[in-house]
């Protein structure tokens, strides 16, 4: 029977013979190819050639093997049956070339010789002899052949001892497969044997040769052959990927060395499998490759299994002698889905394989070439990526005669493939050998997966009609050790109260400090009493109409403190509170009152007339009436919120939060969040989302304060908002805050924000949490990681002190007490180390389920066979896996829900909006990557009609009913929506959305005037959109822009213009032609036809007219805080440095420049001025006045803000110099190195003095360079400075930081150039903070004085 | 196979047929596919409120009513 032959087994043996049909390869009938002279390489040695050039280094197609021989050797023997095998086989002598052509053709080299080396392992020890020895072997087996050079075989003899040798052979697999070595060491007996016996070994060539073998191939090949064979590998392998495995796939590098792992299959495993293989009418091979593909598969979480395998194809006779690769690859793609038995699984792999044998002859190579195309940009082999293979027989020594030999044990763990599981005979078992690539499946895994294969095979064979589902696949260890393991965050004490219970408990403790304050208003707070008092007051108006247990009230209010009266007095009276954001639509508002059923609307703050239109009754949140406390009415298991999240159905799902999960977390963050600080927490975001709990309540349980940010606090006042009442204890916020908040604040803020950082809501990159180290690099941070359905938070990470890498996301940690994580597979089970399965929630915290959605709420929220007897866990759809440390990762979603800036979105829901305008017959929703790097909604909608659809006209309609979050930022139109070939929507077919106009903007949509070019060149930067493709009537947020990034185009039109575009302007009309305009206004109109270094900043008011003069830098930037504090009480002018304005380098003195700009404010403003310098600023402030002075110009006051001294030459040249040395520097420095250099330098005391922020030297790349040149010239001016008395009123600032007698230096440097006496005043904060919230308020009202005092 | 179970509780949720029921829950009887169980949870659950909660409520106002 042919089968006999085959070195792998993978027929069925009983009888079962495949119909390979009538072709065989080399078999006579086969028509002689034409060019049988030229000779040609087979399909595998090509494959081989193209292995061995991509990675030339790699050992992974060497084929060796070492015997270990005991006994008097006859060297010269050897070497003459060596000799004689190479002369037989021509492909021993052979080497491969490239021809012009590009084919790979061997070359037989006829006067190639391989001789035997020697070495020597000799020690005094045998068992160092040996060690020695296997060090040879292995280094002899990892040395890479050359495929250009043969031999491709070698022999190496090792002396181990007195009368004991290691005789080592390798050959390159491109000359040899399994079947081939162990004929080459039989030869090699037969050769010594006669050589020691004194005969010549025979070395006449066998009568073929495998050049016929390649030959016959390429004739088949070049007429077209095997087109059947493709076709059905087509079919067969239509859709196939390579399997995720547990660590990621390789992607084809191999340019890491293997790792490897033993393993035994023992007699008694072996028998039982044989067993079931006759009961089934298969064979071992099958039910041991079932079995392997029904672990894979579990643990890389598919049913699509395929597994590659070779097979011999030396079937006609003649082949038996012939040595050369002669076997073929073949895929086997198994469905080892949930539902499949092991018993069914074993009967579709039997047929699997039969089919495809009948279908072997097609040398995979050219199979691949052909499928290749199908599966483009998925790495080398796009087919597999998974070995499994039997040997049929046991691997066997040389055996010499005369002497004693056996197998000489050694690793070669050279990886072909991301994993191969290998099994070979063992007496009655099977040895195992997995080799992996360790970037794709690290060592653990690798004894999870053998312990596991174990199991299974007994398992399965025992259960063969249970569903695969049902099969625990895992090993007694692993199971303990996995029980062990279940992670929960341990116990701690959960008060049977309701929340608002604890916050009166503390009302009592601390009834005169203040529990909520509002921020930006001047309002004095709410003590614990009055707002006890006052939600007691509420509380009893909402019981008298009828408000008590699982009543839901909603709550619609302005972010005041009248939000913490409102949401206390619901639950005080029984209820649970239902809260609105303002900002939502109206007919979002009104579902959400519907929805949860609402019996009534708290409301105020000008907001009633609203919330009477929302379908429920309105109560007023400041009622008169009785202060004392209710009687209780709440229970610990009774409805506390509902808050809404996005919902597939297409409406938003009602959260049911009951006060024990509240409790439990708001226990928690009393132990931890607010341990650190005294300074409560703010409340600056949207009371709709549950992110704000933490904030909202925390404070009220520990006697601190709840800080309010008003609504109408703009996002990029934000920060100084939020550091005016700093340090909090902790402030909770989303990864976009943080972000935001890097971008607002100063290093002495950021440091000084809060006692501690808690960061959730959303996925935490590391770039992030890199940007704000280097801000603070010390206060505590945590990574918070829990749906709204498990009450608001479970599962912490706490990030370490050391700077994060920053590419990736960082972990979500482990558990808070009393509840649990678990990560499962398909089936529940728990998943091991390292796998990705689904993160379940258990404990307390789980919530009640959906409001009015049974259905949902059952699918969701399931038995929890971890937990105690009843209990229920929440089935999270998101992805995750234990790290080796014991924390969780967030590794996305299960579904298509997305998170955008922190919310949570399905698609669905967007997409039923999108769908109900009229234009529009189908939606799909994705969340695309911006070119600038953010997550962004694209909708890909089909028209209705062949008008098409009008994207603006889309998302102005979608605006209406939905929160502005599930806006789409772009809108791409779409003829059908792809679909795959199971009949799903196939989201990889869909095409890229647009950000910028495709292919540059017509003509007459590019910007037009120079500042429009400016403007779009900083869209470009921001957005990473090339400018070319921006028009000037594209709308920033559909290019992908969100608010976070309007704030970054504002703050680089302010360092290039000097004044800025108000970001409601821009939101406003988001295009560069607006933005352009508005900015055009806000520049004025003299600097229209020519650009002026003075700017009108701020026209309002009548007060005496203001000039800010630019330090250093050259802009007016550094003023911002303080003009915003001053505006409209009289009209702000900036000067700003000529070059910065792109004209030529006017500058060649100081006094030049301040003549220039004397020039330009007599011109300009009419009657007595101020003039205002900061820093550097304050020297050339100074000698502007004196040039004013000298034009006859009334200048009320020069105030100087902690100045420069006013003549330091050798100061300002040093620092020249050092400038100089860091530019140097930073062009010297690596990529990797630069921006690290560039940080520490804007730190550096050079940079402070002067008076750089380094807040605004972001990042390197984006930091323009002129900026040193203009530094560097504006050093050398105030270098060669020589000042001048000047006579009028001149006052000087100076930072209360500084000690008395500096402060005092800095006004009797100033007094010896002022004719008059210089006062002297003192204002908050350093040098650098004096200029920013909340410090520069007190420089505000200092000029203020000084203005509204001077002379008129 | 799914099959429909219930807890101490009253809460209703969905489990495989095949597999072993964690302790507290029991089989409420249906058994079917998924999208079946679930429509007949849409239909027998009509009072989400756990139990223990429900049983609160009731007894608060029966309270109320008696004094």
């Amino acid at each position: 029977m042919r089968t006999g032959r085959m070195t792998r087994e993978v027929l069925p043996e009983a009888g079962a013979a495949p119909a390979a049909g009538p072709l065989t390869l080399g078999a006579p009938g086969f028509p002689a190819p034409p060019g049988r002279a030229a000779p040609v390489a087979s399909a595998i040695q090509r494959g081989m050639w193209l292995a061995s050039r991509m990675d030339p280094g790699s050992s992974a197609f060497n084929v060796p093997t070492a015997t270990l021989l005991t006994g008097p050797l006859d060297v010269s023997a050897l070497q003459a049956a060596v000799d004689a095998v190479v002369a037989r086989h021509p492909i021993l002598r052979t080497r491969f070339e490239r021809t012009p052509g590009d084919a790979v053709v061997p070359v037989v080299d006829p006067a190639c010789r391989v001789t035997v080396e020697t070495a020597d392992a000799g020690a005094e020890t045998a068992a160092e002899a040996y060690r020695r020895a296997r060090a040879c072997v292995e280094e002899a087996a990892h040395t890479p052949f050359d495929l250009g050079r043969a031999p491709l075989l070698r022999v190496l003899l090792i002396r181990v001892g007195q009368g004991e040798h290691v005789l080592f052979l390798n050959l390159h697999h491109a000359v040899c497969d399994g079947w081939s070595v162990r004929l080459l060491l039989d030869e090699l007996a037969g050769g010594y044997r006669a050589a020691v016996d004194g005969r010549t070994p025979p070395s006449a060539p066998p009568p073929a040769g495998y050049a016929g073998y390649a030959a016959d191939e390429a004739g088949l090949l070049a007429g077209g052959g095997f087109a059947e064979d493709v076709a059905y590998w087509r079919e067969r392998l239509r859709g196939v990927r390579a399997l995720p495995l547990p660590r990621g796939h390789a992607g084809g590098r191999r340019d890491s060395e293997g790792a490897g792992l033993r393993f035994t299959l023992d007699a008694e495993l072996v028998a039982r499998v044989d067993a079931f293989a006759r009961r089934t009418g298969t064979t071992r091979y099958v039910v041991l490759l079932s079995a392997f593909s029904a672990v894979l598969g579990r643990l890389c979480g598919t049913a699509d299994v395929p597994v590659g395998t070779t097979v011999a194809t030396r079937f006609s006779d003649e082949s038996a002698d012939m040595i050369g690769p002669l076997f073929n690859t073949l895929v086997l793609r198994q469905d080892a889905g949930g539902d499949t038995t092991f018993g069914e699984l074993v009967a579709g792999a039997k047929e699997v394989v039969l089919q495809a044998f009948e279908h072997h002859e097609a040398p995979f190579e050219h199979v691949l070439e052909h499928l290749r195309a199908d599966a483009p940009g998925s790495g080398r082999n796009p087919l597999f990526n998974v070995f499994f293979e039997l040997d049929h027989e046991a691997e066997r020594p040389l055996a010499l005669p005369g002497l004693r030999s056996r197998l000489f044990a050694f690793d070669h763990f050279a990886v072909k493939t991301d994993l191969m599981v290998s099994l070979s005979p063992d007496g009655d078992g099977l040895r195992g050998l997995l080799l992996h690539h360790p970037e794709a499946f690290d060592a653990e895994l690798a004894t999870i997966l053998t312990e596991r294969y174990r199991a299974t095979l007994l398992e399965a064979t025992s259960l063969p009609d249970a569903p695969l589902s049902a099969l625990s696949m895992m090993s007694d260890a692993e199971r303990v050790a996995v029980r062990d393991r279940l992670p929960d965050g341990g116990p701690a004490e959960l008060p049977d109260v309701c929340a608002h219970e604890l916050f009166e408990a503390q009302a009592r403790r601390t009834p005169h400090a203040v529990a909520v304050r509002e921020l930006a208003d001047g309002a004095p707070g709410m003590t614990f009493a009055e707002l006890d008092a006052r939600a007691n007051r509420l509380a009893r108006a909402l019981r008298a109409r009828g408000v008590g247990p699982e009543s839901r009230v909603a709550v619609l209010l302005p972010r005041s403190a009248d939000l913490l009266v409102a949401f206390l007095a619901v639950w005080k009276a029984g209820g649970a509170y239902v809260p609105l954001d303002p900002a939502f639509p109206p007919a979002r508002l009104s579902f959400l009152v519907q929805d949860s059923a609402a019996a009534l609307v708290v409301s105020g703050g000008g907001l009633e007339a609203r919330a009477g239109e929302l379908g429920a009754p309105v109560v007023p949140v400041e009622v008169p009436g009785d202060d004392a406390a209710l009687p209780p009415a709440a229970a610990p298991g009774g409805l506390c919120y509902i808050i809404y999240t996005s919902g597939s159905t297409g409406q938003p799902k009602g959260v049911l939060v009951e006060h024990r999960g509240l409790v439990n977390f708001l226990m928690w963050c009393v132990r931890d969040y607010a341990s650190h600080g005294d300074g409560g927490a703010a409340l600056f975001s949207s009371v709709a989302f549950d992110m704000v709990v933490p904030n909202l309540f925390t404070p009220l349980l520990t006697g601190q304060t709840v800080h309010v940010v008003p609504d109408d606090v703009p996002a990029d006042r934000l920060g100084a908002v939020l550091a005016s009442a700093a340090p909090y204890g902790f402030l909770k916020m989303t990864p976009g805050h943080l972000e935001l908040l890097t971008r607002q604040l100063t290093a002495g803020e950021a440091r000084g924000l809060a006692a501690k950082l808690v960061v959730g809501a959303d996925a935490f990159p590391e770039s992030v949490l890199a940007a704000w180290r280097r801000l603070d690099p010390g206060t505590p941070m945590l990574n918070e990681y829990g749906p709204t359905e498990a009450s608001v938070a479970n599962c912490v990470h706490e990030i370490g002190a050391s700077l994060p890498g920053g590419s990736g996301t960082l972990p979500i940690g482990r558990p808070i007490p009393n509840t649990t994580m678990y990560v499962l597979d398909r089936h529940g089970a728990p998943a091991p180390v390292g796998v990705i399965g689904e993160l379940y929630i258990g404990g307390a915290c789980v919530v009640r389920g959906y409001a009015n959605r049974p259905a949902t709420t059952a699918a969701s929220f399931v038995p929890d066979p971890f937990g105690p007897p009843g209990a229920r866990m929440y089935r999270t759809g998101d992805l995750g896996r234990w790290l080796p440390s014991g924390e969780l990762e967030f590794l996305g979603r299960v579904d298509h829900q997305v998170k955008v800036r922190g919310y949570r979105v399905e698609p669905a829901e967007v997409e039923a909006a999108l769908t109900a305008h009229p234009s529009v017959s189908q939606a799909l929703v994705t969340v695309a990557r911006t070119p600038s790097g953010h997550d962004a909604l694209v909708a890909y909608v089909v028209p209705r009609g062949p008008e098409g659809v009008d994207a603006d006209a889309l998302r102005r309609d979608a605006a209406l009913r939905l929160p502005a979050y599930l806006v789409p930022a772009t809108v791409v139109a779409v003829g059908a929506v792809p679909l795959n070939q199971n009949g799903k929507v196939d989201r990889s077919a869909l095409p890229e959305p647009v950000w910028g106009g495709e292919g540059g903007a017509p003509d007459s949509e590019r910007p037009a005037s120079e500042l429009e070019r400016t403007v779009a060149d900083l869209w470009s930067r921001v957005l990473g959109i090339p400018a070319t493709r921006l028009g000037r009537h594209d709308n920033f947020f559909e290019l992908g822009g969100n608010s976070l990034l309007v704030l970054s185009i504002g703050e680089r039109i302010r360092e290039r213009f000097g004044t800025g575009v108000s970001v409601e302007r821009f939101f406003e009309s988001p295009t560069i032609a607006d933005v352009s305009a508005s900015l055009a206004l806000a520049l004025g109109p003299k600097s229209a036809p020519r650009a002026g270094c003075l700017k009108l900043l701020d026209g309002g008011g009548d007060a005496t007219p203001m000039v800010f003069v630019h330090p250093l830098g050259g802009t007016v930037f550094c003023y911002r805080d303080l003009i915003d504090d001053l505006r409209g009480e009289g009209p702000l002018y900036g000067l700003t440095l000529a070059s910065l304005l792109g004209e030529e380098d006017g500058e060649q003195s100081l006094e030049e420049m301040a003549g220039r700009y004397a020039e330009e404010i007599e011109r300009s403003i009419s009657g007595p001025v101020v003039v205002t310098g900061w820093s550097a600023g304050g020297v050339i402030a100074f000698e502007t006045a004196r040039r004013l002075r000298e034009r006859g110009v009334q200048v009320d006051l020069l105030a100087l803000l902690d100045p420069s001294a006013p003549s330091e030459r050798s100061r300002w040249r040093g620092h020249t110099r050092e400038l100089r040395q860091i530019r140097s520097r930073l062009s010297l420095a690596t990529e990797g190195e630069r921006e690290a250099e560039f940080q520490s330098a804007v730190r550096s005391e050079l940079f402070r003095a002067m008076g750089i922020d380094p807040s605004t030297c972001r990042e390197y790349s984006l930091f323009p360079q002129e900026v040193f040149d203009i530094w560097q010239r504006q050093l050398g001016l105030l270098g060669a400075y020589e000042p001048d008395v000047y006579d009028g009123p001149v006052a000087v600032l100076t930072s209360e930081q500084l000690d008395a007698p500096a402060q005092a230096a800095v006004a009797r440097d100033w007094q010896e150039l002022a004719a008059d006496p210089v006062r002297h005043l003192h204002v908050q904060g350093d040098h650098l903070s004096m200029m920013r919230p909340p410090a520069v308020a007190s420089v505000a009202s200092a000029l203020r004085l000084l203005r509204d005092r001077a002379p008129r | 196979m799914i099959t429909v179970v219930v807890n101490d509780e009253e809460q209703y949720s969905i489990w495989p047929a095949a597999r072993e029921l964690p302790a507290g829950w029991r089989r409420e009887g249906t058994q079917g596919t998924e999208e079946q169980c679930l429509a007949h949870i849409d239909a027998v659950w009509t009072d989400m409120r756990p139990r223990s909660v429900r049983e609160h409520v009731d007894g608060a106002r029966r309270e109320a009513l008696a004094s």
